[in-house]
């Protein structure tokens, strides 16, 4: 699975948008206009509250304005003051009994005081009061003070004993209109109960509902008369605002003053906050549940989303991790038709692209690989080739500079490989005119300028870096690439110093060999005559011996016998010089031979074990020394071929009218390319100077003469088997 | 690798639980919300009324009234269980006894003689007692103040307006001077002698004769009522459940003798005159407040008992019927006028 972090992954973020972007601008919105409604809601709520109060006030302040002016009117109308008990009773039971829109039973008791304080008449709603129940109320207020000041005064709340409900008493001065001074006092007894009514249907929205609350805190006048009659207290509050009401719930509450003589009374409205701000309270019920809708669609659609866009994407990112571990067979799912199906497919045929790419990389890499193999074997065979070849071979670029050169040419130039690459080749290969020691002309220079195959000129010498001059043979030639365009150039150089020593003895001994073989041949030719002669004379002095009279012509024929045997001997000598001496021909046994060659070669035999097998041969013709010559030549061969010891087997044998002499060794063998040069002068494989190469030549030449073959059969590191071949004459043995 | 998509969108088993229990909550809290406003209403609440005195069935009529205005309407909400039993402690025990085992909520006791009586049938249980109306609750023991009652029992009283009643008497005969008063007397009931010595007082306060007849049996009534004294100028009607289960003896007896029948509590029979005194049905609306906050959960005995108001009201048929002219003035401060 993909091992990121929860919270980075694309599901996370993915969700945490949803959610974020679903209730984000909601919630802020709904925060926003909860908040505003709220506060505006709030500031209309004060303000209607306080309207409202206003209004009560206006309301209750009419009640009690009204009721004053009744109270002035019917007492000024009648003249109350100045009529008769009866009268005065009468009109008092009228005022009390009077009820309109505003009040009904409003009056409990009225009185008329006179200027003195005394009562003059009284009448009750609920009492029964006569002539001798009125009573001098100078000391109370209700008279006192209307009498000192001129204005309506009201009493403190009070409740009655036998009701429990609460009343004011009024008290208002009567003038005389006569005197202009105050005559009297109408005291009237006020139910707050009648105002209960009046509040009652004070309705302020649906569930506000107005009290009046005296300056004590005591509620008098509220819809609910259980609490009134009760006695309940409630803090008026100075500002309309936000405070807990009287029943104990958040209200809008708003007051307004109102003054009643020297007592105040407080019209307290409320309306509670959760009707007041019930917009904002729908506003957020509405807000919350369409949050509740919006995370729900939220999540849904992020389900949704997951499900449709998510999954596919992480479908996708665990095949591509599982492919980039090395599950190549991974494909992504491509079920949808939209982008991400696109996306997938795509990535489907990039992974099968890459699966054939790298297949195809792979075939490429081991075809390479293969081709690098088989390059490095080439540059190994070729290094070993190069390495392996006998001559030295250095190779240079178009500019001259030495690329590579080989041990060979290691050796000769004196220059080790590390230090002649990049060296200009005049440096290295430094050549000389042997005759005239002037530098020789660069090969290669002439290689890059003409572009054909240079032979140096003869006779090159080359100096190697300690001195040494060696006499080389070489030849240059350009390096063409495939368009024959020359990329560099490739010296080959032997050390033939001993070769052409050898060259040089050979031609030696061929022109010793020539003088030989013309000293002998005219010694031969010499020898015939001369001995024809020697015999004729021979013949001559013996005839002329007897006859002869002349010694002088017996001496002259001695004289030229000693010349002749003189000139005989000369060219027997010069037949030695020559080393061929004449063949002496005569019958033998080559057993004899081998007989006594072995005797001789005893002294040699130490670690060389010899096995005879000499089978009766017949007679042969031959000269017994020259074949004596030939078998000890074979066999120190097969010496020399065995340093540490071996075995020699000789044996004989007779067939097709010849005699076969086989000579084998156990030794080291002749290379197959060089047998076929084994019989040619100066050939030898052994150091130069230890060996002339004739040994073999000059048995070949003597078998030849013998007219016969000799063979020689090796095989490297097995042995060398030396076969010849004898004709035997018949006629010997007849 | 990816599961088949199928055609309907399916969410993996884990993920379930996550958007229905959204819309659980969604769908729980609309119905919460908006069936909430409607809770309580479904309960029936069993009202059990004892009435003694059929002169006061406006009370019963008027508090049936005030708390249909509330929201307490007989069939839906609320079951009136009535009783009527005679002013007897054993019939009214019964009928109390009745209503307790009918698991009644809430008791409506009409007279102090049967307030008194629920009073202590309910006693040791929660059951609420509305008294409409009752005369000095307190010093019938029946509360412990007006204020606050305290125990189970709470209602509304009359004021003593017996002697206001007469003084409206007189103003409408000044000339009154001898009033026949039919009285059942008896000895317990605490109730009348009250109001009787009030109607004295006041009597003698305006020096007028209270001849008072005694009365046990129904016979005696009609005899006392069949042959009135010629000096008698009017009828008292004195307020007993007695007296006013039998109001036509008075009125008729009224009218033959062309004299006015006046009484305490408020009366627009023909026959009656003048009457002032409270209000029956109103009487029976104002408790059916106090009933109300009963029923909503208020303590009875948290709840300050009431008094009803007083109303006069004049019947100008009677008055034609008796030949007599009301004053206008005497008419302007009539509460209610009978025409």
């Amino acid at each position: 699975m993909l091992n990121i972090k929860a919270k980075y992954s694309i599901r996370t973020r993915l969700k945490a948008a949803f959610i974020g972007l679903a209730i984000g601008p909601l919630l802020l919105l709904g925060m926003v206009i909860t908040y505003q409604s709220y506060v505006t809601q709030k500031e209309q709520a004060e303000e209607l509250q306080q309207e409202v109060s206003k209004r009560v006030l206006v309301q209750i302040t009419n009640y009690f304005d009204t009721l004053e002016d009744e109270l002035r009117l019917i007492s000024k109308v009648n003249n109350i003051a100045s009529l008769d008990y009866e009268q005065q009773c009468d009109i008092l039971c009228r005022i009390r009994s009077y009820k309109n829109d505003w009040h009904k039973d409003v009056f409990n008791e009225l009185a008329l005081l006179d200027s003195r304080g005394m009562e003059r008449a009284r009448r009750s709603r609920d009492k029964v009061y006569t002539l001798h129940d009125l009573k001098d109320r100078s000391r109370s207020d209700e008279f006192r003070v209307p009498m000192k000041t001129g204005e309506v005064y009201y009493s403190p709340v009070s409740f009655n004993k036998g009701t429990g409900e609460p009343f004011i008493t009024m008290g208002m001065p009567l003038t005389d209109v006569q005197t202009g001074l105050k005559n009297g006092v109408l005291f009237a007894e006020i139910r707050l109960k009648d105002i209960w009514e009046l509040i009652a249907d004070i309705h302020i929205g649906k569930e506000g509902n107005a009290y009046i609350v005296n300056q004590e805190g005591l509620v008098i006048a509220h819809k609910d008369h259980s609490l009134i009659l009760r006695g309940t207290y409630f803090k008026v509050p100075e500002e309309a605002g936000f405070y807990t009401g009287l029943l104990g719930t958040r209200a809008v509450i708003a007051t307004s003053k109102i003054t009643l003589g020297s007592q105040t009374f407080y019209i307290v409205t409320e309306k509670p906050v959760s009707e007041a701000l019930r917009l904002t309270i729908r506003i957020m019920l509405i807000i919350g549940i369409l949050f509740i809708g919006a995370f729900a669609g939220a999540i849904k659609l992020g389900l949704l989303v997951r499900r449709k866009i998510i999954q596919p994407i992480e479908a996708l990112a665990d095949t591509a991790l599982a492919i980039s571990s090395g599950d190549l067979s991974c494909r992504a799912d491509t079920t949808t038709d939209d982008e991400l199906g696109t996306l997938a497919n795509a990535f489907n045929s990039m992974a099968a692209q890459l699966v054939r790419t790298i297949d195809s990389l792979k075939q490429q890499v081991a075809e390479r690989t293969l081709a690098e193999g088989a390059l490095a074997d080439e540059k190994e065979r070729l290094s070993v080739t190069l390495s392996s070849i006998g001559d030295a071979v250095i190779s240079t670029n178009t500019k001259g500079a030495i690329l590579v050169i080989n041990k060979v040419a290691e050796d000769l130039t004196g220059w080790l490989q590390k230090e002649a690459i990049g060296k200009p080749l005049p440096e290295v290969f430094n050549i000389i005119n042997e005759k005239t020691r002037i530098r020789c002309e660069n090969p290669v220079e002439k290689v890059l300028s003409t572009g054909l195959i240079i032979d140096l000129a003869n006779n090159a010498v080359l100096i190697s870096r300690d001195g040494t001059e060696r006499i080389i043979a070489d030849s240059a030639a350009p390096i063409r690439d495939r368009e024959g365009r020359i990329i560099g150039t490739v010296l080959v150089f032997r050390d033939i110093t001993e070769t052409h020593k050898i060259e040089k003895e050979l031609l030696n001994a061929k022109k010793l060999e020539s003088i030989a073989i013309l000293a002998a041949g005219i010694a031969h030719e010499i020898n015939n005559p001369l001995t024809n002669a020697s015999l004729s004379l021979q013949v001559l002095k013996k005839r002329l011996e007897d006859s002869i009279l002349d010694r002088e012509i017996l001496n002259k024929l001695e004289s030229v016998q000693r010349n002749m045997d003189r000139a005989s001997m000369i060219a027997k000598e010069l037949l030695v010089f020559s080393r061929q001496r004449e063949l002496e021909f005569k019958s033998l046994n080559i057993i004899n031979i081998i007989t006594d060659v072995l005797t001789h070669i005893k002294y040699r035999l130490n670690n060389v074990k010899m096995h005879q097998d000499l089978v009766t041969v017949p007679d042969i013709i031959g000269d017994p020394v020259k074949l004596g010559q030939v078998l000890i030549n074979v066999l120190n061969n097969s010496f020399e071929a065995m340093p540490q010891g071996g075995d020699i087997f000789i044996s004989t044998s007779y067939r097709n009218n010849q005699i076969e002499v086989k000579i084998s060794d156990t030794g080291t063998g002749i290379p197959e390319e060089l047998i076929s040069k084994v019989f040619d002068p100066f050939f030898t494989t052994k150091e130069i100077g230890v060996g002339t190469g004739l040994g073999l030549a000059i048995c070949y030449g003597i078998i030849n003469q013998h007219k016969g073959s000799m063979e020689i059969s090796s095989a490297l590191g097995k042995g060398t088997e030396v076969c010849i071949k004898l004709p035997v004459n018949e006629s010997l043995n007849s | 690798m990816l599961k088949p998509l199928l055609l309907v969108p399916k969410v993996p088993a884990k993920e379930h639980w996550q958007p229905c229990l959204l819309c659980f909550i969604v769908l729980l809290s609309t119905v919460f919300i908006f069936s909430c406003t409607g809770c309580n209403k479904t309960k029936i609440f069993v009202i059990g009324i004892v009435n003694v005195n059929p002169g006061l069935k406006s009370v019963v009529d008027g508090f049936k009234s005030g708390l249909a205005k509330s929201g307490f309407v007989e069939g839906e909400n609320v079951r009136y269980v009535h009783k009527n039993p005679q002013d007897s402690t054993d019939q009214i025990d019964a009928a109390l006894k009745d209503l307790l085992t009918q698991k009644a909520d809430l008791l409506l006791t009409i007279t102090t003689h049967a307030t008194q009586r629920a009073r202590l049938a309910v006693r040791g249980s929660k059951i609420p007692v509305v008294f409409a109306p009752v005369f000095s609750p307190v010093e019938s023991g029946l509360v412990n103040s007006l204020v606050r009652p305290g125990g189970n029992l709470t209602g509304i009283q009359v004021g003593g307006n017996i002697a206001k009643a007469l003084e409206w008497h007189k103003a409408f005969f000044p000339k009154s001077k001898r009033i026949l008063v039919p009285c059942k007397c008896e000895e317990e009931n605490r109730v009348q002698e009250q109001s009787f010595s009030e109607l004295r007082n006041a009597a003698s306060k305006f020096g007028i004769e209270l001849v008072v007849a005694e009365f046990q049996t129904l016979n005696d009534l009609k005899a006392i009522m069949a042959d009135i004294p010629k000096d008698i100028d009017s009828i008292w009607l004195l307020n007993s459940p007695f007296a006013v289960s039998r109001i036509e003896i008075f009125t008729e007896a009224a009218i033959k003798c062309k004299l006015p029948l006046s009484t305490g509590t408020s009366q627009s029979r023909v026959g009656v005159l003048m009457s002032y005194g409270q209000n029956a049905f109103r009487t029976g609306e104002q408790a059916s407040r106090l009933a109300h906050k009963i029923l909503d959960g208020a303590p009875p005995s948290d709840l300050p008992v009431e008094t009803s108001d007083f109303y006069l009201t004049i019947n100008l048929k009677t008055a034609r019927a008796i030949g007599i002219k009301v004053p206008d003035t005497l008419l302007q401060q009539a509460d209610s006028i009978v025409r």
